[in-house]
């Protein structure tokens, strides 16, 4: 039932006995040591939003215990505490570890099921498969976490997990579940003819009765949670809409082009209040860019990066056809395996190719995404508290002639080329 | 003491170049500008024996200097500040103290970086609508105004070896879709036709790509536009979204069921002169992906090549004892790999026919024309290795996933090898260490001195909107070599020169020197810096693309 | 300041006009007939003249000017408030189009069925068309050309072939051809077999030795080798009656002969930009051949450059043109006059075109001067400049003494919008009242 909390209290429980076991057993002392890390670095991209911590470090010095950032600064600034293992990449640029906001590779492939129309009953965090063949090089690629979440094949596919791609065990590695909705319009959820569904009038009536039936669900345990109504009767089916009608988590949608998003907007955003992120938001999407602004709805590119406007003639860059209409929450994704989720960087790299910033770019892979899905607490910049996900390769990752040496995901070194084959 | 002097000779270099070059500028910017507005009138009719009495009179040759530009020749020394001076299509003379003749139309490079044109060694679908087909001749079928050639200048290819005989790869032939609506129907008697045919759908009549003729789908269906790309046979689709899968290693085509060699030709891609275009046909011999493999097809290439080694050495004591009129009639004919001007070739030597046909063989057999050959595991490639050794020709490996494995054996035979670093196959189970491609390839090619060039994933434009992995991803896809370890210099070499040498034409393009094609680029940064525009491409002497003209490309301007 | 004038006195005059229209009668093509009062566009040195008088006899202009001298015998009209322009050429307009069935046909499988479609694979050469053989003008609706003010038309197919020259007449009859042997005219397209039939024709003889065996497909006709000249004479096409092929051939080798000379244009369609410049290319080494270029806007613009200055002039179809590959709007007649290069406007080439601007037949071509071309060259464009393009501008092209009677009567400006067509005068008689 309260599947989000248990796992937080669950997670607090383990930490607590992991701690409890640590502090009793002396032998475990050196286990400890093993995942306390002074992380010396060249440079450091903090991607921080807080004014604490700089934004660009140079020689800069991460301690890492328990997974988490400890602290971050100059090497003037932090003394290495004994216990700490000294990595040292001299030469080595750290930046926070890369998110992806849409990917199907977390798991095992079996994204669709296409009985219903919508499927809010849907959860994939039972297909999630840690540390995957494809994760792995995806690490090799600086990704660190992803939200892997369900197909477009029906208008609501179900919902979906925020995890690391690491090494662990199913919870081990689960960041949030459920992590988002996925919500699909257009396109791909049209049926055949002669089906609710088969045009776009029909689908968004498909999805709005859908949330309807939810809020309905949700607003009668919020009454009964404050005393005002009877305890309703539990439905399976209703029940993850919780999380997502209280706005903890969001909804991710499968939307592109101008008029579809205009649906999006005023359905999902406007309508129902919900936490909104634009999954794809290609082709002549970007022409709604003001009317998201207003909204403060992010938005991840991908996979498509540009358009051949033919009004001018010419290619537009779509990233930064919405940076220009003042869209702040924005990032790229790779619809993995549309793109290799390794190339989520390469996204990146060809959105600044048409137009974007460089540093707009990497903050687009790593605190805005994790903004747009609610996990900046945890993840997106190397701020201390946040989860120890570090990547240092020889250079931005922005530039595809620089690679990942060696990656930090929860405070361990799970990727290093000095032990490991290179993978990308 | 030696650096001091350099120092001052660029000093000293500065000031006159600049005031030099200043007063050049100010007088023949606008002079320059009216002249590139004259397209091919003032071509030389490069072909065939011209009237002299109908021939125009010899104009003033057309000077063009460029100034001021990081030069990078790519076989010799970056030079500083350099000049390249250009006469009639072919560059006269590169360095630092060069004398700019008068009336010479000047380009201001200051502060940009001058490269050669990059040689896309894999491309498809530019330059022309389809591949010729029947008796039509690759000449007659080339279309100067085709805008791929502007969105392959863009990112600066100017000239590519592109491949003819395989309908099935890119966007323009798009078979593949209604192919695979075929059910079980015999269809060995029909003809395979394209959607463009079909329909007469003129791509530069009609709006291109807009809308798919005859099938009713947009842009907004997700799936057809990159399955169109990239063949439905090579890809699966995304549960998601309907997206395909894209391909990570190069598509290798079906497995031959005729054992007729691909054809390539290299072209130039200068936009509006037709008369630049063609360099060379039949720069390779190409047989199909597989030709090679097995023991009944080694058993009669073997027998192919040593009856046609017999037949040249017949016909070539032949000749030898004819006269010498007539050797001059029969070297024409046995000639192939013909450079233009061709015109006239006699129909007799237009390979395409059996395998076995001498004629086809030869320019192989006299090491004119190299083997390309796809191999990409461990065995196909050394099997390919042994049989060029024993046979006696040049071979070309194109592919290559698993040739890090064999860099040694690439290295000792001087095989050199077509590659794409981002391709990707995973190791098969148990053979982790010694299967699989691997991302350091590159590094280890130039560590070994295995010469490669690099291709982009797919070899076709296009406009779906998924970036950087078709033609037009071509130096980044070189960037992506120097991840694996190749230094910049080796990956920029990786798509001039040493494509050009594959081809047999590095006497004409991939380097800038003393009378090769003035085929030029003049960058906004380092040739393989993803940040990196083609300002201007030159194109045999031509400017073809302009970045603020043609507005190709996003002009954003970065600070 | 000649308009304004124009615009205070029209209305009082309108019926006057009318009544003038009444009195006009076919007959008067054998009478001495002066209209006066009119604005003639005289598209010669004297450029527009008010008030000015034309004067008629036996369907030839006499005298032009304001201060003509009327003959006591003549016919006087008074054609006050109107503005005269010469009958506009029509130079390349498609008489005859290849039937559909003459076309190889072939399979293909399309969305898993098995169809037979016309073949588009290669070009097909087609049969060689004389126009004047088979010219059955009852079979053909000049009307919509009259309507729309051609007075003069080169009649060509859609294939490749001898135009003829006629005039427009009340009823169409064979003898409204005034030139059998008009231009050769040949559709290509950027194929090998398209293309031959320009090598084969303008290289002589002696260059081109062996036929090229590649080229011959089943189903050429003999007609091909007729063209190609070379051919027809090699004794190849022996299983055909031989006087009869010679004969043919013998007709298209002089005639490719006047090509080569100059002293004939060639009429070439061209259907995309490539083509284009695969007919430069060919032309480069054949700076003496003229050649009429018939192409659209947008597949020629970019070729203007390589045009200007050489022996080829253009007819373009009127109207604003789209850049290709954008929305980008451009005005090719603009561009191809600020390179002199001798163009005309052809009405006819997208006849759906013509039929949805009937009444005011000139409109696109006003959109033409609106954004940009001079007036002086667009009136030129559809009658002086199709007049020397067929060589016929002895007798066509202009309001001057000595030519042909051929005139259009707008109620304004020709190329303001709302001036009607009101008469078409062809060699002196009605033919259109509207």
């Amino acid at each position: 039932m309260k599947e989000l909390f248990m796992y937080k209290y669950v997670q607090r429980l383990m930490f607590a006995v992991a701690i409890l076991i640590q502090s009793l057993a002396i032998s475990a002392q050196e286990d400890v040591a093993k995942h306390q890390y002074a992380l010396k670095v060249g440079k450091i991209l903090t991607c921080s939003e807080d004014e604490s911590t700089p934004d660009y470090i140079a020689n800069g010095v991460i301690l890492i215990r328990e997974g988490k950032i400890e602290a971050i600064g100059t090497a003037d600034q932090i003394n290495i505490p004994e216990g700490y293992q000294v990595v040292e990449h001299p030469d080595g640029f750290a930046m926070p570890g890369l998110i992806e906001a849409h990917s199907h590779v977390g798991g095992t492939s079996d994204l669709n099921e296409m009985v219903y129309q919508t499927n809010p009953e849907l959860r994939n965090w039972d297909q999630v498969i840690p540390h995957n063949d494809r994760l792995k090089v995806a690490i090799a690629g600086g990704i660190t976490t992803i939200c892997f979440i369900p197909g477009s094949g029906t208008n609501m596919g179900g919902f979906g997990t925020l995890m690391k791609t690491g090494p662990g065990t199913p919870d081990e590695v689960i960041l949030r579940a459920p992590g988002v909705l996925k919500i699909a319009q257009a396109g791909n959820p049209e049926r055949s003819a002669g089906e609710t569904g088969s045009g776009r009038m029909g689908m968004n009536y498909v999805i709005r009765q859908q949330l309807q039936e939810g809020q309905l669900y949700v607003r009668q345990w919020d009454a009964y949670e404050r005393g005002e109504a009877p305890k309703p009767a539990m439905n399976l089916r209703l029940e993850y809409f919780k999380p997502l009608f209280r706005r903890e988590i969001p909804v991710v949608v499968h939307t592109q082009q101008y008029q579809v998003i205009q649906s999006t907007v005023r359905m999902l955003h406007d309508e129902f209040n919900l936490k909104v992120v634009i999954d794809h938001g290609t082709f002549d999407a970007y022409k709604i860019g003001e009317e998201l602004v207003k909204r403060d709805i992010p938005v991840m590119v991908g996979p498509r990066a540009f358009l051949l406007d033919r009004e001018l003639g010419q290619l537009v860059g779509i990233v930064e056809e919405y940076e220009k209409r003042g869209v702040k929450i924005l990032g790229v994704n790779t619809d993995a395996p549309v793109i290799p989720q390794e190339e989520l960087s390469f996204q990146a790299t060809m959105a600044v190719r048409y137009g974007w910033s460089e540093e707009r770019a990497i903050r687009g892979v790593t605190i805005e995404v994790a903004k747009a899905l609610m996990i900046e607490d945890r993840v997106g910049s190397l701020e201390p508290g946040k989860d120890a996900d570090i990547v240092v390769s020889t250079g931005s990752l922005i530039d595809p002639r620089n690679y990942v040496t060696q990656v930090f995901i929860d405070g361990k070194s799970v990727y290093d080329i000095k032990t490991d084959k290179r993978l990308f | 003491m030696k650096i001091k002097t350099y120092f001052a000779g660029i000093l000293v270099f500065c000031f006159l170049g600049a005031t030099a070059a200043g007063e050049l500028f100010a007088q023949q910017k606008d002079q320059s500008k009216d002249d590139r507005q004259q397209p091919s009138v003032k071509q030389e009719p490069a072909e065939e024996e011209t009237n002299d009495a109908e021939k125009p009179a010899a104009t003033d040759k057309k000077l063009l200097a460029i100034v001021g530009g990081d030069v990078h020749t790519v076989t010799g020394e970056v030079i500083r500040k350099g000049i390249i001076l250009i006469e009639d299509g072919k560059i006269k003379a590169v360095g630092r103290n060069i004398d700019i003749p008068e009336g010479a139309d000047v380009i201001d490079a200051v502060g940009q970086i001058v490269t050669p044109g990059f040689v896309a060694i894999n491309m498809s679908g530019v330059g022309l609508r389809s591949a010729p087909t029947g008796n039509n001749k690759l000449e007659d079928s080339l279309d100067p105004f085709d805008r791929n050639i502007k969105y392959s200048l863009g990112v600066g290819i100017t000239s590519g070896c592109i491949e003819l005989s395989q309908p099935r790869r890119g966007r323009r032939n798009r078979s593949n879709l209604e192919e695979n609506n075929l059910n079980d129907t015999d269809r060995s008697d029909i003809p395979e036709i394209s959607l463009e045919e079909l329909t007469g759908y003129d791509r530069r009549e009609g709006e291109p790509e807009h809308r798919f003729p005859g099938i009713d789908l947009e842009i907004g269906d997700y799936v057809t536009e990159a399955q169109l790309d990239y063949g439905l046979e090579n890809t699966s689709l995304c549960p998601c979204c309907n997206l395909p899968i894209l391909p990570t290693e190069p598509i290798t085509p079906a497995p031959p069921t005729e054992e007729e060699p691909r054809k390539h030709a290299a072209i130039k891609m200068s936009y509006g002169h037709l008369s630049d275009m063609l360099i060379k046909e039949d720069v390779f011999y190409s047989p199909a992906p597989g030709a090679l493999s097995g023991a009944l097809n080694r058993h009669n290439w073997r027998r192919d090549i040593k009856k046609a080694r017999a037949d040249l050495e017949k016909s070539t004591a032949d000749t030898a004892r004819r006269s010498e009129a007539q050797a001059d009639s029969n070297a024409g004919t046995q000639r192939t790999g013909r450079e233009v001007p061709a015109r006239q070739r006699n129909s007799e030597t237009r390979p395409g026919g059996t395998r076995g046909e001498n004629t086809t063989l030869t320019p192989l057999l006299k090491k004119e024309v190299s083997m390309r050959i796809t191999a990409n595991t461990i065995d196909e490639i050394r099997d390919m290795i042994a049989l060029a050794e024993e046979l006696d020709y040049k071979l070309i490996v194109e592919g290559g996933i698993e040739a890090w494995l064999v860099a040694s054996d690439l290295s000792k035979a001087g095989v050199p090898v077509i590659f794409t670093p981002r391709q990707r196959r995973a190791a098969r189970t148990g053979e982790e260490q010694s299967s699989g491609s691997s991302i350091e390839t590159t590094g280890l090619f130039e560590e070994l001195g295995v010469p490669f060039a690099v291709a982009s994933l797919s070899n076709s434009v296009s406009m779906g909107g998924l970036a950087g992995r078709d033609l037009t991803s071509l130096p980044l896809e070189a960037a992506f070599a120097v991840r694996g370890g190749a230094s910049n210099r080796t990956a920029l070499e990786a798509i001039t020169i040493v494509p050009a040498r594959m081809m047999g034409l590095d006497d004409r393009i991939g380097s800038i020197e003393v009378g090769k094609d003035a085929d030029l680029l003049i960058l906004n940064g380092e040739p393989l810096d993803y940040r990196t525009y083609v300002e201007t491409a030159i194109v045999a002497g031509n400017i073809c693309y302009e970045r603020s003209v043609d507005r190709v490309y996003p002009v954003y301007e970065r600070d | 300041m000649n308009y304004r004038n124009k615009m205070k006195t029209i209305s009082p005059l309108l019926a006057v006009a009318i009544i003038s229209c009444w009195l006009i009668n076919p007959a008067i093509a054998f009478q001495t007939v002066a209209y006066t009062h009119a604005t003639v566009e005289t598209l010669t040195e004297h450029g527009q003249l008010e008030n000015a008088t034309i004067l008629m006899k036996n369907g030839k202009i006499v005298e032009v000017g304001v201060e003509v001298t009327i003959p006591d015998e003549a016919k006087v009209v008074s054609m006050r408030g109107k503005t005269i322009i010469p009958g506009i050429i029509e130079s390349y307009m498609v008489y005859k189009r290849i039937p559909q069935a003459a076309q190889e046909t072939e399979t293909v499988t399309f969305g898993g069925r098995t169809i037979e479609i016309p073949s588009t694979r290669g070009f097909n050469t087609g049969t060689f068309d004389t126009i004047s053989d088979y010219f059955y003008p009852q079979s053909f609706d000049f009307s919509r050309l009259i309507k729309s003010g051609i007075t003069t038309m080169n009649l060509v197919s859609d294939g490749r072939g001898l135009s003829v020259f006629a005039d427009s007449v009340l009823n169409p009859t064979p003898a409204m051809v005034f030139e059998n042997k008009g231009l050769l005219f040949v559709k290509i397209t950027n194929e090998t077999a398209a293309l031959d039939i320009i090598r084969n024709g303008l290289n002589p003889r002696s260059t081109r030795t062996a036929p090229q065996s590649g080229q011959r497909r089943e189903g050429d006709s003999p007609a091909n080798r007729e063209t190609s000249g070379v051919d027809a004479t090699s004794g190849e096409g022996s299983s055909r009656p031989a006087t009869a092929d010679s004969n043919a051939a013998n007709l298209t080798q002089a005639l490719w002969n006047d090509v080569r000379e100059g002293k004939k244009s060639l009429v070439v369609n061209a259907n995309n930009a490539a083509t284009v410049a695969h007919l430069l290319h060919l032309l480069e080494k054949h700076p003496k051949v003229k050649v009429i270029l018939v192409a659209t806007g947008p597949n020629v613009y970019e070729s203007l450059d390589a045009i200007k200055g050489s022996n080829i002039s253009l007819v373009l179809q009127p109207g604003i043109d789209t850049e290709p590959y954008s929305a980008r709007k451009i005005n090719v007649a603009k561009m191809a006059a600020e390179r002199e290069i001798p163009f005309s406007l052809s009405l006819a080439v997208g006849s759906s075109q013509m039929a949805a601007t009937l009444d005011e037949p000139l409109f696109p071509v006003a959109a033409l001067v609106k954004t940009g071309l001079s007036r002086e060259s667009a009136l030129t464009a559809l009658t002086l400049a199709p007049a020397r393009m067929l060589g016929i501008e002895t007798n066509y092209g202009s309001i001057e003494s000595g030519k042909f009677a051929n005139l259009l009567v707008f109620d304004g400006d020709p190329l303001a919008t709302g001036s009607r067509l009101n008469q078409v005068i062809v060699k002196g008689s009605l033919i259109h009242e509207n």
